[in-house]
């Protein structure tokens, strides 16, 4: 008997460390600040330095993110129902050199096969992105989008497309 | 014993090869397909032949072209009818295989004058999808590309793709009408009434971003130029706004709207008027008509005017 459980335990071991490699993946079945949060400062590819949830006048939360250099982008929910909601959104307005043709820059980033899109906001330019969350985001994808926003956020900042 | 055992296995043997027995005709196997790959629970680069199954397991059909599967894109066509092209991007090395993002385009060719102005606008409106234009280097129009980027990389599940796909199209299906261009011949949905190029009624909705507009409107006699305030609601049907705008704000005024027009009747100078858009997509273009008061004794004249409206930022 003592030999029965001794195997046992032995099997149990052996599967959860099988297990183990492929369960630490975690998935978010809709937009989560936890998620955002956890893998904006710890993810696979963090590149920011504080992640601070805030609530909308919509009611909605947005976590909004700081990179090192200062480039904020905001991830906020979008397409929401009281069970959550199905889509993050994500933008970044920055402040490109002054001198620096607005129209221009964002024309020749948005020639480029990416996710985000740019736009002329004002005196300044804001990217923008979505991601759905139908059948779920994994953490480790999700840091890819949040890396993507932060890496071009700050070179339309440097004014470079 | 021995003797009667052996007899059963000449006898066994016998039977087994068939001696003495009719020839029958070998049964052979019939040819079996291999069998399917299973569909994986996620990708995280773009595996065209794996892509393949992927969008004809979501009901779609997929397309690769060429004879070999070192593309690095393949046509998709919707369950309407919509064609699309899915290719691969952010390729480290030259193989197919290796793209770590893939992107949706539309497969027809979209050209229209005021594409640069067209992308710009929708992409300061939404999010969901990427506009691009581009130079016709033969002369004609520039082209539009309205695309959406999946980021593979990390892990993508199947159900994450179709989601994609499905609101790809359904952008799609909204958009190519809205700026006056048909939806290909394949599509087999209903046919929403497509915007006439040269003057587009004003969609529902407008597709105006609400914010400061510079506007400036012009008459035989001269022009002049304001900034308006266009606010989420106002851009359901901006017209209305600048009706009110030219008729003080409509105070004496009453102001009902049609399909991308509307109609000023008024108790001060401007005793009626009619206005309709000439164009709405970036900006505004509006003309119309107004019967004025001309002396405050009965004298009328009937002027013409045009207008355009930009926006220049947040009011």
């Amino acid at each position: 008997m003592k030999k029965f459980f001794g195997r046992a335990l032995i099997g149990a071991g052996l599967l959860l460390a099988l297990a183990g490699p492929g369960q630490a993946q975690s998935f978010a079945s809709q937009f989560t600040t936890d998620q955002v949060r956890r893998v904006a400062l710890a993810g696979p590819v963090a590149p920011f330095k504080s992640a601070e949830v805030v609530t909308l006048a919509n009611g909605n939360k947005a976590v909004v993110l700081i990179t090192p250099g200062g480039t904020v982008v905001s991830v906020f929910g979008s397409t929401c129902a009281p069970t959550g909601c199905k889509e993050a959104r994500f933008l970044a307005t920055v402040n490109p050199p002054a001198g620096k043709d607005r129209q221009q820059l964002v024309d020749r980033f948005n020639e480029q096969p990416r996710w985000a899109a740019a736009y002329v906001d004002g005196s300044k330019v804001t990217l923008v992105g979505s991601l759905l969350y139908e059948g779920g985001i994994s953490d480790a994808n999700l840091a890819q989008y949040l890396a993507s926003m932060a890496h071009h956020a700050a070179r339309l900042a440097a004014g470079e497309a | 014993m021995r003797r009667a055992l052996t007899i059963a296995a000449v006898i066994a043997l016998a039977g087994a090869a068939g001696v003495g027995a009719k020839p029958k005709p070998a049964k052979v196997a019939p040819p079996v397909a291999a069998p399917a790959p299973p569909l994986p629970t996620s990708v995280d680069r773009f595996d065209i032949e794996q892509f393949e199954a992927l969008v004809k397991s979501f009901g779609w059909q997929a397309y690769v072209p060429g004879n070999g599967r070192a593309e690095r894109y393949m046509g998709v066509t919707s369950p309407l009818g919509m064609p699309y092209v899915l290719d691969g991007v952010q390729c480290p090395d030259a193989t197919s295989s290796s793209c770590e993002a893939i992107r949706l385009r539309y497969m027809n060719p979209l050209q229209h004058p005021n594409a640069a102005s067209i992308a710009r606008e929708i992409n300061a409106r939404q999010f969901f999808l990427r506009f691009r234009f581009q130079p016709d280097t033969q002369g004609g129009e520039p082209y539009l590309f309205p695309e959406r980027t999946i980021i593979l990389k990390g892990g993508v599940s199947p159900a994450q793709l179709k989601a994609n796909l499905v609101e790809y199209d359904r952008w799609m299906i909204e958009v190519i009408p809205s700026i006056g261009l048909s939806l290909p011949g394949s599509y087999t949905g209903p046919r929403p009434q497509r915007a006439a190029p040269p003057a587009p009624a004003a969609p529902s909705g407008s597709g105006l971003t609400p914010g400061l507009y510079s506007m400036t409107m012009s008459t035989g006699s001269g022009s002049f130029s304001q900034n308006i305030c266009l606010t989420p609601s106002d851009v359901r049907d901006p017209l209305l706004k600048v009706a009110a705008d030219m008729t003080n704000g409509g105070s004496g005024c009453s102001v009902s709207n049609g399909t991308g027009s509307a109609t000023m009747q008024c108790t001060g100078r401007i005793v009626e008027g009619n206005i309709s858009a000439t164009g709405m997509s970036a900006s505004l273009r509006f003309s119309g008509n107004a019967l004025i008061d001309t002396d405050s004794m009965g004298g009328r004249a009937r002027i013409q005017f045009q207008g355009s409206a930009s926006r220049t930022g947040e009011c």
